[in-house]
């Protein structure tokens, strides 16, 4: 199947990269909604709590789109189809095993 | 006037445009959930085994749909809806959330947890869901497409499901 590759790597790449950037807690920048501003390092208490989904959601888009766009046709095309679906699917197991600590 | 007395005024009126427009984003993404639970539904059921017309019930006729006439509608849904989520997430962040926590309502913070990071998955999953959806439909992509229209309604339906129950933890659990 021709022409799935660059779309495959993409979801693909985007998942595993904002699955390690929320592991590892490191987001290209966080949004402070208290004080209505993005700052790029922590910031000290007053300025209230930081949302960091945003900067997950660009360090994810940031690293997937030059990657896929990168990568030849030709070997983005020998990635088999099922992949697409199953590492996105391993990717959200892992998010709900990671996350049962809420419930404990 | 005094002039006290005014700015405090336009606070308070600045305080209740901003919870209406607030109130207003909420509804509205709520309401493209809906849509869109309801075009992935369709779609997720079309991708199980049809049966012929004659034998069709209920089910099988609510997936016997042009499946992927949807897909276009869902990723702009699907999009739409998660800069509403976007929108609505500072308030939750500093109004809900807090509330929780002296609840000490522990899963609800989780469940929302995992809604962010599935929202944020299924974003990413939108490029390789529309291209397998692209018409004529590939016999070499039937995995795929299984696969991520079931993915894409998981998220969906965990994403509604736990939206609606944070929306009214208040009456849920008082």
């Amino acid at each position: 199947m021709s022409g799935h590759g660059r779309f495959s790597i993409f979801s693909i790449l985007f998942g595993i990269v904002y699955t390690l950037a929320f592991f590892f807690n490191t987001a290209l920048f966080k949004y402070y909604p208290l004080v209505g501003q993005f700052h790029i390092v922590d910031q000290p208490k007053p300025a209230g709590p930081p949302i960091s989904w945003y900067g997950w959601l660009a360090t994810s888009l940031l690293i997937s789109l030059p990657f896929a766009l990168i990568v030849p046709r030709k070997w983005a095309d020998r990635l088999s189809p099922s992949w697409a679906g199953l590492i996105p699917a391993a990717l959200i197991f892992l998010v709900l095993v990671y996350e049962k600590r809420w419930f404990l | 006037m005094p002039v006290a007395a005014s700015s405090c005024l336009i606070c308070a009126h600045a305080a209740l445009e901003s919870r209406d427009m607030i109130t207003t984003i909420l509804i509205r993404h709520g309401l493209l959930a809906v849509a869109l639970l309801g075009a992935i539904t369709h779609q997720a059921f079309s991708t199980s085994k049809r049966v012929p017309a004659a034998q069709q019930n209920f089910v099988d006729k609510f997936r016997a749909v042009g499946a992927a006439s949807y897909t276009n509608a869902i990723v702009i849904l699907f999009i739409v809806t998660c800069i509403g989520g976007a929108l609505l997430y500072p308030t939750y962040r500093l109004d809900v959330r807090p509330t929780l926590e002296d609840l000490d309502l522990r899963a609800a913070n989780g469940v929302f947890e995992i809604k962010e990071h599935l929202a944020a998955i299924g974003l990413g999953l939108l490029p390789a869901y529309w291209f397998f959806w692209r018409q004529p439909l590939t016999i070499e992509g039937v995995v795929a497409r299984r696969y991520l229209t079931w993915i894409l309604a998981f998220i969906i339906w965990w994403n509604f499901l736990v939206g609606h129950v944070l929306n009214n933890i208040r009456g849920l659990f008082q």
